[in-house]
């Protein structure tokens, strides 16, 4: 298996321990990855790489943005890659049609509730919210959006029911997590720190 | 009410008993008073304390007529239509009295219980049909069975009784009115599953109904239905009662779990699923109050004797909860398979308005909106599902034709954004921008209503939980049935 340590790369969600090798298809590869594997790490030993942005390798999945959603024969839905554990026989399919429109959709509400800022902003070129805009393809922004958290801290919150309390916690949650994966990695010297956070 | 009574029977210098029972059901009736004659009981409503004299007058002691009597309660036509099974007791008992409650066939189920194995209990129950009562709709029996199957030093009995749907009060009224069923209810599931410990998790809203449970599992306590030795078996159960703070997502089970732990009350993924690694990491069993409650008859009368009511895949009697803008709203026992026109119209008496009926929302806030053409909709859990709906925990909220069902749409959309608890994308934002698209279709912008559409499919498929991904049903069916509603162009030019 390869070693995360020694790749500046993100499986998404930590290595499973356990010996029992598990063998499922995504996207038509076969691959083997340890029993308590999720779906989105099987997916990338296999070399796919299934869009994310709250999920990473130094912490347990969290299963919030709702990018890396896949669909799964036999089962209903379109479960989150990285909570979905792998199953024995499992076929993934991590790009359909289905899967391009809704990936997109969630990633417009993310960026109808940004300054689109980018030109100006210290994190421009190095931004996984730009990359991930960029691999899913979004170019306009349908909404219209009045009620934003940026726009609602600027005004001092002028309406209780704006959207920026829910936004700032689950930023704030993103960032902790964020900082509590800088710290990690700051502790892990053996391991080549990413980019910092913003 | 009771004080009145009192009042007016002591300067009569009469003698009577006034016993407080729970809810009949019969809302537009309430207060209801029930006076025990040699005909049966006979009631009268809906009573105010100014009537009390003209009733001791017309000699309501012994079934007296009056303007506001209405016969031998129990031949009330919209008590004689239902199959009570869950609610048998409800508004006939003393909600307090361990004596009442084994007098109307109570312990019943757990006695036929504590003589069986666990895995027969489990396979009476899941043979039963029984499903999950709070809204999905998952078969009780396979749900316990899993906890049952779990390796674990400890499993719990969750109850969720943090009932916020509108337009819903079956479980206030169980807790309210006949709360030993509900816990005896979850002493059979804990032994079922080798539980030790249960919670019924209510909301803060609901002062009454957390008081009498809390004194009903004291007395519980005391008769040795619960502790260390429960009914003088082996096996040991007991529980207490948990308040939440008022989030509707907190019903959502896993959010539900969380606030129990003491933590903010996000949705959890699944899996792990909460029967594997449920509240504290344990087997959990999280059950809604309608299933627990149900599962006392089911222990007493046989799994075939529930298993037989109903239609298809829904079996057993759904307490369906009529509310609105309704003649006769209140709390309807039946069998699975009346059809929505059934209830609205012949039991539900039609719009207390008297304008005719332009949408029945069924499901709570996530429930869609029916027109009057569904009608004839069955009330079970797949025939809602193939007309783009949900029973949900059975609430039927009826409205007239001055419903604007674009401010419907807003609705659910402005309490997805209040309610959602902020962790998945599509519900977080996504209902932010529902409003404001709702309100863009409201101004004109025809170009909205196919954002809208989108959105509603992100949000269906993408969020975590039912919060997000159900509140496209009530968009989506306000959109669908009543499209002029969604013309404001129109609207404005004419």
């Amino acid at each position: 298996m390869k070693d995360s340590r020694l790749l500046d790369r993100d499986f998404g969600t930590p290595a499973a321990r356990s010996e029992k090798m598990i063998t499922l298809t995504v996207d038509g590869f076969e691959v083997s990855v340890p029993e308590g594997t999720s779906v989105m790490r099987a997916a990338s030993e296999a070399g796919i790489s299934v869009p994310k942005l709250c999920a990473t390798d130094m912490l347990d999945a969290f299963g919030s943005c709702r990018l890396c959603l896949v669909e799964i024969e036999g089962r209903a839905g379109t479960p989150a890659s990285c909570t979905t554990p792998v199953a024995p026989g499992m076929v993934v399919h991590t790009q359909t049609g289905k899967l391009k429109d809704l990936r997109k959709g969630v990633m417009e509400l993310y960026i109808s509730d940004h300054p689109l800022d980018c030109l100006t902003c210290a994190a421009n070129g190095d931004c996984e919210l730009q990359d991930m805009a960029g691999a899913l393809g979004l170019r306009d922004v349908r909404y219209e959006a009045v009620d934003t958290h940026f726009r609602a801290r600027n005004a001092a919150a002028t309406s209780i029911r704006s959207g920026w309390p829910r936004t700032r916690a689950t930023r704030i949650s993103l960032m902790t997590r964020r900082n509590a994966s800088s710290a990690r990695a700051a502790c892990a010297p053996a391991r080549k720190s990413r980019a910092p956070s913003p | 009410m009771a004080a009145a009574i009192e009042r007016e029977a002591s300067a009569r210098n009469l003698d009577v008993t006034i016993i407080r029972n729970g809810s009949r059901g019969m809302l537009w009736l309430e207060t209801l008073v029930e006076v025990r004659t040699d005909k049966g009981r006979v009631a009268y409503g809906p009573v105010k304390a100014s009537d009390v004299p003209s009733l001791f007058d017309a000699g309501f002691l012994t079934g007296g007529d009056h303007r506001l009597a209405h016969g031998v309660t129990a031949e009330i036509p919209f008590l004689k239509g239902q199959t009570r099974l869950t609610f048998a007791r409800c508004g006939v008992t003393d909600p307090l009295s361990l004596e009442d409650y084994r007098h109307y066939k109570g312990l019943k189920g757990l006695e036929a219980a504590v003589a069986m194995t666990p895995a027969e209990i489990v396979k009476q129950v899941t043979d039963s049909g029984l499903r999950g009562r709070g809204g999905a709709g998952f078969p009780t029996g396979i749900k316990w069975k899993t906890v049952a199957d779990a390796k674990a030093d400890q499993k719990y009995i969750v109850c969720n009784a943090d009932e916020g749907d509108s337009g819903t009060f079956a479980d206030r009224m169980i807790m309210e009115g006949d709360p030993f069923v509900l816990i005896e209810g979850m002493a059979i599931a804990a032994i079922a599953v080798g539980a030790t410990r249960g919670y019924i998790y209510t909301r803060s809203e609901y002062p009454h109904a957390i008081a009498i449970m809390q004194d009903a599992i004291a007395i519980a306590r005391r008769e040795g239905i619960l502790g260390e030795s429960v009914l003088g078996s082996s096996h040991a159960f007991d529980m207490e009662v948990r308040v939440g703070a008022g989030a509707y997502v907190c019903g959502e089970e896993t959010s539900l779990l969380n606030s129990l732990e003491g933590k903010r009350g996000i949705v959890r993924a699944k899996p792990p699923l909460p029967a594997l690694e449920g509240l504290f990491g344990k087997p959990t069993v999280v059950n809604n109050v309608m299933s627990l409650a149900s599962v006392p008859v089911i222990m007493d009368r046989g799994a075939q004797f529930y298993r037989d009511f109903g239609v298809g895949r829904s079996h057993g009697t759904i307490p369906i909860q009529l509310a609105g803008n309704l003649k006769h709203g209140g709390l309807y026992e039946t069998a699975f398979g009346l059809t929505l026109g059934e209830l609205v119209n012949d039991i539900g008496g039609g719009t207390i308005s008297g304008r005719p009926v332009k949408a029945v929302q069924v499901g709570g806030p996530l429930g869609a909106y029916f027109p009057p053409a569904l009608f004839d909709t069955i009330f079970d859990y797949e025939a809602f599902a193939a007309a783009g709906g949900l029973i949900g925990h059975a609430g039927v909220v009826v409205f007239d034709d001055t419903v604007d069902m674009l401010a419907q749409a807003r609705f659910a959309m402005e309490f997805c954004a209040i309610e959602s608890c902020g962790k998945c994308t599509p519900c977080r934002i996504g209902a932010v921008r529902g409003v404001e698209t709702v309100d863009r279709i409201a101004r004109g912008d025809a170009a909205a209503i196919p954002l809208l559409e989108s959105l509603c499919s992100t949000m269906k498929s993408g969020s975590l939980c039912a919060l997000g991904g159900f509140t496209p049903y009530p968009v989506m069916s306000a959109l669908t049935h009543f499209p002029a509603d969604f013309d404001r162009m129109k609207e404005a030019a004419e």
